[in-house]
């Protein structure tokens, strides 16, 4: 049956004829399996592990000791199936063995599943968990806060991993500045615990070191169990320095995320240990103009109320002084206006007793002049008197004369 | 507050001194005094985010 591929090894010297191509070889094994009906149990036992939903099959491996094997229930199975698989729960699976070529895999095409309680493995995670419990490591309590802003950060994790490209790459997108140590560790197989217990140890004991990180990628649920470790989970617990731990994907769940003092899905999330710097700085930026817009609000305000104040003060004190010049000014004027009044009255006083001796005088002078004029009338009067009685007498005598004439000429 | 104060709790004593001014029961004086120490505390937040050079040591 090798044949078939010779032609296309012909410039190769193997030193043999039986040559073949994978794609040869896949199709012998898949014509085995399909051949052989000696693998075609009624049921496979084993434990759930990393059960997925995928395009609404389910895609989970079925492990028993070190041996595994992939199985999938597809989606127009899932219904009639007795029970949907989960991680950690032992199983009876019904199905094909069906081998896929392209890929060189077997898998199982499941046709039932049969629940047949928890697995040898959730049995030992529950002992360890309690175990870590029993010890208060799991204690919220004892849980140490991050720091805002870690200077250098401590790294465990697989050298040149996807892991190890992805939490850097996480941390320096959202805080160039940070420096990182990574100490290198394998993350699964013989050798994964102690390398993480000694990382982690090792980045405890530097003092430059503010927060350690311990990750690794997704990957089966088998592969991730050294993470559930009590003498790791002891190591990451009790570090001095606090401890942020994530592990495969988002839905792994182990106990080193819960004795960590922080927990992080993937990798990739590994960024939150550290602030943004870009929105720090956005932050503070905010801060200084809302500072500055309060400082000078408050300072227009105070000026304003203090030039209020003073206007008022200034208002005040020109109002009482324009009162007091004012009730000056009235006194001064009511005292100019009585000195003006006295002399007045004194001038009036004056002038009046200068008239009343004038006027005194005048009727002096008058009584004199009458006096005068009734002594020139008395002297008139008298000389008309006198007169009268010359002229009374000189009439009558010439009246006695006429009459004595007349008589005279009577007779 | 010194420089080994946290981020935090500058950022809150200027919160703080925001808010006392704008409350505005503080003197010309007092708040000449307020914006200063902010002053200086935002001067110091700025220090703090240079940490270091960004520096991957593999161990």
């Amino acid at each position: 049956m090798a044949d078939a591929d010779i032609s296309q090894t012909v410039d190769v010297d193997l030193d043999s004829d039986d040559v073949v191509t994978v794609e040869t070889l896949n199709d012998e094994i898949a014509d085995l399996i399909d051949d052989q009906t000696d693998l075609n149990h009624d049921y496979v036992v084993g434990d759930v592990s990393g059960c997925r939903d995928s395009n609404g099959h389910v895609h989970f491996d079925l492990v028993s000791g070190e041996a595994s094997i992939h199985c999938v229930l597809f989606g127009f199975r899932r219904s009639r199936a007795s029970i949907e698989p989960e991680d950690e729960m032992r199983v009876a699976v019904r199905g094909d063995l069906s081998f896929y070529e392209p890929q060189g895999s077997c898998s199982i095409l499941v046709t039932d599943v049969v629940d047949m309680g928890e697995s040898d493995y959730s049995q030992i995670y529950a002992e360890n968990k309690q175990l870590l419990a029993e010890d208060g490591l799991l204690a919220d309590e004892r849980k140490q806060p991050l720091p805002e802003l870690p200077r250098t950060i401590g790294l465990v994790t697989s050298a040149d991993s996807d892991a190890r490209v992805d939490a850097v790459t996480a941390l320096h997108n959202r805080y160039p500045d940070v420096d990182i140590k990574i100490q290198h560790a394998s993350v699964q197989g013989p050798d994964a615990l102690q390398e993480l217990m000694s990382g982690v140890a090792t980045l405890d004991e530097d003092a430059s070191v503010d927060v350690i990180v311990v990750t690794r990628g997704g990957g089966a649920d088998k592969t991730l169990r050294v993470f559930n470790e009590t003498p790791l989970c002891r190591v990451i617990a009790n570090t001095d320095t606090p401890t942020a731990v994530g592990i495969g994907h988002e839905d792994d769940r182990t106990l080193a995320d819960e004795v960590a003092d922080h927990r992080f899905m993937t990798p990739t999330h590994a960024g939150e240990i550290v602030p943004e710097r870009a929105a720090l700085e956005r932050e503070f930026d905010q801060l200084s103009t809302t500072l500055y817009t309060a400082y000078q609000t408050t300072v227009v305000n105070q000026l304003s109320a203090h030039a209020t104040v003073l206007d008022n003060a200034y208002q005040s004190t020109v109002t009482a002084r324009l009162q007091e010049l004012g009730a000056s000014l009235d006194h001064a004027t009511e005292r100019h206006i009585e000195a003006e009044l006295l002399s007045l009255e004194s001038r009036l006083e004056t002038a009046y007793q200068t008239l009343q001796q004038e006027k005194e005088h005048e009727e002096e002078l008058e009584e004199t002049v009458e006096e005068v004029r009734d002594e020139a009338e008395t002297e008139a009067q008298a000389q008309i008197e006198a007169t009268q009685r010359r002229y009374r007498l000189v009439i009558a005598g010439l009246v006695l004369l006429v009459l004595t004439l007349a008589a005279l000429y009577l007779l | 507050m010194t420089q080994e104060t946290p981020i935090s709790d500058k950022v809150d004593r200027i919160e703080t001194i925001v808010e006392t001014l704008e409350n505005g029961d503080v003197s010309l004086e007092e708040a000449e005094e307020l914006h200063e120490e902010g002053q200086t505390l935002l001067e110091a937040l700025q220090d703090d985010l240079d940490i270091g050079d960004g520096t991957v040591i593999e161990q």
